[in-house]
């Protein structure tokens, strides 16, 4: 049982800082530019299934750098687009403005950047300025009645067994629903997952609640926000 | 996304050694790095943040011997004979209890940290730390005894 000094330490919890946005971008960049590295002296992969999507991000990694880097040799210079996977800048997936609903998204960004649109029923906590990460500090203080929607998208070329073909708008009752999950930074959030593929791309959509046991109103809520879900025409 | 989720958990397992905001930069990124090379070597029957906080947490020990000299292997021993690594400014700006956590030395600090910041289970922290479970609950129950202390030594005077 908890003391109340023990409570008074759990309360204090925002003293701990966080890394700061432009040391995160540059820590993705330098993993990014190590496991294109790792790539050119390939080893045999012994990944087994549950691995799956981890190989993929490895892969959609190296496979956006590699798509940069011939960007930089035939154009000679970053130009971003709004096209699709075979361009340098992609859109980001974006959920069309509803009342009640708050979103942000990264834009038009690199495929390496990941594209990706965050939208709640409750206001957006900040991740040290870094829009697109993932909404931890949203999600721990989320209320019971709060939704959380993250969705990006990656090349298709990348999709593994785990990303189903599907259509626009995605169902709920697809998601994949996981009471704990690694990263779970408050332990009343499910988290509901959703992959598919669509169009030329694959797409991760995660949904959260501020309950272990959302309402059939909170889940009809969610999925009119889910039929609001747009992705990038290919 | 796995980059994007588990960054800022690796980071602050790193501060919370380092107590150094440009020492937990460098061990957090090395830690990733590490970690994503090795992943196919990952046994895929455990959750992949307990590891990642565990490169972390190893990447930071190693940082920190490495600026003090050769130490015991035991961080919690070893600190004993070092002050806290870094004054960790931003911790101990935090009000009265971040600036007690600030004063612990690196094992205690990463201990309470861990537990009641990060909340990881003492199973978890064990894993971390690699240290038996019992180990852990004792170590804690004397993190939390100086915590508490410091605190009292600052309302008295």
């Amino acid at each position: 049982m908890s003391t109340d000094f023990e409570n008074r330490l759990r309360t204090a919890r925002d003293s701990l800082p966080k890394p700061d946005s432009t040391v995160t971008a540059a820590a993705e960049q330098r993993l990014l530019a190590s496991l294109t590295a790792a790539i050119r002296e390939p080893r045999p992969l012994r990944l087994r299934h549950r691995w799956n999507r981890v190989a993929t991000v490895r892969a959609a990694y190296a496979a956006a750098l590699v798509g940069v880097a011939a960007a930089f040799f035939f154009v000679g210079a970053f130009v971003y687009t709004t096209s699709g996977s075979g361009s340098v800048g992609v859109d980001s997936p974006g959920f069309l403005p509803a009342s009640g609903w708050n979103e942000v998204t990264t834009g038009t960004v690199p495929m390496d950047q990941g594209p990706t649109a965050t939208a709640a029923n409750v206001p957006i906590v900040p991740e040290g300025g870094y829009v697109g990460t993932f909404p931890t500090h949203t999600l721990a203080k989320l209320p019971a009645s709060g939704i959380v929607f993250q969705a990006v998208i990656g090349n298709r070329a990348d999709a593994t067994p785990d990303y189903t073909p599907m259509q626009l708008p995605l169902q709920l009752s697809d998601a994949r629903v996981s009471p704990g999950w690694e990263g779970q930074p408050n332990s009343d959030v499910p988290m509901y997952q959703i992959t598919a593929i669509v169009g030329n791309y694959i797409l991760e959509v995660d949904a959260f609640f501020g309950t272990q046991h959302p309402s059939a109103a909170q889940l009809a809520s969610a999925q009119d926000e889910l039929n609001r879900l747009e992705v990038p025409s290919s | 996304m796995l980059f994007r989720r588990h960054w800022p958990t690796v980071w602050q397992v790193a501060y919370a050694v380092l107590g150094s905001r440009a020492a937990a930069d460098d061990a957090a990124q090395g830690a990733m790095i590490s970690a994503f090379a090795a992943l196919e070597n990952f046994d895929e029957q455990r959750p992949l943040g307990p590891w990642l906080k565990r490169i972390a947490f190893n990447r930071a020990v190693d940082e920190l011997r490495r600026r003090r000299g050769p130490t015991d292997r035991d961080l919690y021993q070893a600190a004993e004979s070092l002050s806290a690594a870094g004054d960790a400014p931003e911790l101990a700006a935090g009000g009265p209890i971040g600036a007690a956590v600030a004063q612990l030395a690196p094992e205690r600090r990463t201990i309470i940290v861990l537990h009641y910041w990060l909340d990881q289970t003492r199973d978890q922290i064990a894993e971390i730390l690699d240290l038996p479970s019992g180990t852990v609950a004792s170590r804690l129950g004397r993190a939390l005894a100086e915590l508490r202390s410091l605190l009292e030594e600052e309302h008295v005077h």
